[in-house]
């Protein structure tokens, strides 16, 4: 767990110097993270399955383009950033593509809170407030990295079922409505997922 | 990690097995952070232990991509969002200092708000300051139609505050979906006027009351959020004013949008008030721009149009409380919420309003200022049109040589009604209107040259009027569309010949073409600079 972080603080700082491969590295090991993400940030707030594959592709490119920008330095900080971006864009392509009075949302500008800050896409380009409290960090980034990997290789049944019940945390009423099953076989599904989930896990970490 | 794995059920049956129960009960609680249960579920099952690391995993990963882990910055992401005795469940909203999440009580079982201070404990001791001095006065007001503090406190540096959790949704999403009639949105808006007029009877002054703070419950009634957020989290209006992000100016007082800070008043609110009235009754926002300098001017200066314009079916007495409400002059409208909502209760019970028609002085006041921009132009062709007049009474053998001039000069003032007009009937389109209009400046002022060869003259010098004009809209493009335009005009009139007997010299033309592109760059950089001070932050 420990080699995650100092991988992470290395690959950082190449990638800082300006070397083009680290940056890469970098991003290439966030790939599937930034996947659940987008889906996870649309869904949420459009309450379907969508494709992502648009809002990954350009908050990747974004994140390419701002990094020099991202001031961080933990790989917490790391991960939030990535994810503020995703969770930008998604608000932008909702705003554009979903809500009725866009244009009306988006003009808006509040003054500061009340909920209507919500529409309000904050610079995902500041740092983030470092308040490190190691004790409470359950889960380092080189886990969460290696997870949505897993979760990504899973055949798509098992991959659907674990990111509805898990990642979204829907509960198994509205996961079996999702995937138009009963709720028995979602639930039986989410066990073999899990298993299966664990086990490649347990083969991937042994040497 | 050698240990073996539980034997896992693999049967076909549509029921869950006794496995798949435990697997879920051991999800909810690693996913509530109940550690009694977690315990108990392992100590009747050992081999649950290893999976309860997974599972906390993977919720870990949920929250990390959901987001809205970070607590205020307080949690680092992808920990446990637990908060005092709060569990922290989604993020509602975020602004340049505060943020508020919905958040479960468990110890009273109980939805809350619970609102902190952006930045957590990198907060400033001034922003602490003003943080608390809006809880503390947020904990003493108690009315229905308010959401109620509960707890003012700080855990682990992190200054927050409880306050009831209102299920709804925000007036702003409501109004972009549904219509209201006329008569429930007044029924809608009472309490909250009320509401309003109870912290003005005790000396507080909301200033931020707008669509977005007003949350409406399921059972249909207006909730204030949000309150005093305005007020004591940013209590000096400039600093909004000069800071980088403006506000929706939309429902802000012309004497807010000035920056008078020391002349608000309770007034203020029933500007506000009477804006949210507006938008429910016509559909639209009193006034709307793109622009946040232009939609500022509008707010200073321009008068509204009638409800009635977009909602034949408001009544005008309505109509003149909602007016009453948005006079540009604190001192004309209500002085408190408490009056309005009064006069909106005689409305509803048929009563005669206390706002009435008003005295014609003062309708003449609201037409000009209706036609603010028309007006100055027809009194400036109105003095042309008088000089030619003039000119031909003193001179009556040049009659014939001026009539078609003021045959132009007439036309001139027609067609800028008529596109003052069109602007007025169709607000979407007044962009196109108003630069019809800078067109039709140049185009007449151009004939009326070509007519009277006065290119060489004095007149000429209009063009610089017609393009410093144009830097009123504000938008540097307009600017310069007078300038092309008036540079292709002067072009066409040097094709005249010159007055017999005059010379017309090529290094003056050209110098007078420059000194109307430099009238234009100095106009479009005025307009650029206000626009300028105003653009609120983009989103890279």
């Amino acid at each position: 767990m420990s080699g995650g972080s100092t991988t992470f603080q290395d690959r950082l700082a190449r990638a800082r110097r300006g070397e083009a491969s680290a940056r890469d590295e970098l991003f290439a090991s966030c790939r599937s993270f930034v996947g659940l993400c987008a889906r996870a940030q649309l869904e949420q707030k459009l309450r379907r399955k969508v494709d992502a594959s648009d809002l990954v592709q350009q908050s990747l490119l974004d994140a390419h383009r701002g990094f020099e920008r991202f001031r961080g330095s933990t790989p917490d900080e790391w991960m939030a950033w990535l994810r503020r971006i995703v969770s930008n864009n998604a608000l932008d392509l909702i705003r554009h593509h979903v809500q009725a009075d866009a244009r009306a949302v988006s003009r808006e500008r509040p003054l500061e809170g009340g909920p209507e800050t919500s529409t309000v896409a904050f610079n995902p380009f500041e740092p983030a407030a470092r308040q490190e409290t190691p004790s409470q960090v359950l889960m380092g980034m080189e886990r969460h990295l290696e997870l949505a990997a897993a979760i990504e290789q899973l055949s798509e049944d098992h991959r659907e079922v674990v990111y509805l019940r898990n990642v979204l945390g829907l509960p198994f009423d509205e996961v079996a409505t999702r995937m138009e099953r009963s709720r028995g076989a979602v639930q039986m599904l989410w066990m073999r997922a899990l298993e299966t989930l664990r086990s490649n896990l347990a083969r991937e970490s042994r040497p | 990690m050698s240990e073996s794995p539980p034997s896992l059920a693999r049967s076909e049956s549509d029921e869950p097995s006794a496995d798949v129960l435990r697997m879920e009960k051991l999800f909810q609680a690693v996913v509530a952070n109940d550690q009694s249960t977690i315990e108990r579920l392992i100590e009747e099952d050992r081999g649950l232990a290893d999976w309860k690391n997974l599972l906390g995993d993977l919720h870990s990963l949920g929250q990390q991509t959901r987001g809205g882990a970070e607590v205020a910055g307080l949690l680092p992401s992808g920990a446990e969002r637990i908060f005092g005795r709060y569990r922290l469940q989604e993020e509602l909203g975020r602004g340049g200092m505060g943020v508020v999440y919905r958040a479960w009580q468990a110890d009273l079982s109980r939805p809350v708000a619970i609102k902190m201070i952006l930045g957590g404990q990198l907060s400033s001791d001034e922003q602490v300051r003003r943080f608390q001095a809006e809880a503390q006065l947020a904990a003493q007001v108690r009315h229905p139609q308010i959401v109620t503090i509960h707890e003012v406190g700080e855990i682990d540096g992190q200054h927050f505050y409880a306050m009831e959790y209102v299920d709804g949704i925000g007036l702003d999403r409501y109004l972009a979906e549904n219509r209201v009639e006329a008569e429930e949105a007044v029924r809608l808006l009472i309490p909250v006027i009320r509401a309003v007029q109870h912290l003005h009877e005790r000396n507080i002054i909301h200033r931020d009351l707008k669509p977005a703070n007003l949350i409406l419950d399921r059972e249909r009634r207006l909730h204030v959020a949000d309150f005093g957020l305005a007020t004591l989290l940013n209590p000096d209006t400039r600093q909004t004013l000069s800071g980088t992000v403006l506000g929706t100016p939309a429902y802000m007082s012309p004497e807010q949008a000035a920056g008078k800070v020391k002349e608000l008043s309770p007034a203020a609110d029933v500007y506000s008030l009477g804006a949210i009235l507006y938008q429910m009754l016509a559909g639209r926002k009193v006034f709307d721009d793109e622009s946040p300098a232009l939609l500022l001017l509008q707010v200073i200066e321009r008068e509204p149009q009638p409800v009635m314009a977009f909602n034949p079916r408001v009544p005008r007495r309505l109509w003149w409380i909602v007016r009453r409400c948005l006079e540009k002059d604190p001192h004309r409208r209500y002085p408190n919420a408490g009056e309005l909502a009064d006069d909106l209760e005689r409305f509803l019970r048929d009563d005669s309003v206390v706002a009435g028609k008003d005295a014609w002085s003062q309708e003449i006041v609201r037409f000009l200022r209706r036609h603010r921009t028309v007006m100055y132009r027809l009194a400036a062709i109105g003095t042309a049109l008088l000089v030619v007049l003039a000119r031909m009474c003193e001179a009556p053998e040049y009659a014939a040589f001026y009539r078609p001039v003021v045959v132009d000069i007439v036309a001139w003032g027609l067609l800028v009604v008529l596109w003052d007009v069109l602007g007025q009937r169709r607000p979407a389109q007044r962009d196109l209107t108003s630069t019809a209009t800078t067109f039709t400046d140049v185009v007449v002022l151009t004939h009326i040259l070509w007519l009277t060869q006065a290119v060489d003259g004095p007149v000429v010098s209009l063009y610089h009027i017609v393009i410093s004009a144009a830097g009123l809209s504000l938008r540097p493009r307009r600017v310069w569309l007078a300038v092309g335009a008036s540079l292709i005009a002067y072009g066409l009139l040097m094709l005249q010949p010159p007055e017999e007997g005059m010379i017309r010299l090529p290094h003056l033309s050209i110098l007078y073409a420059l000194s109307l592109i430099v009238c234009g760059a100095i106009s479009s950089s005025h307009a650029r600079r206000l626009a300028l001070l105003t653009i609120a932050d983009k989103t890279p």
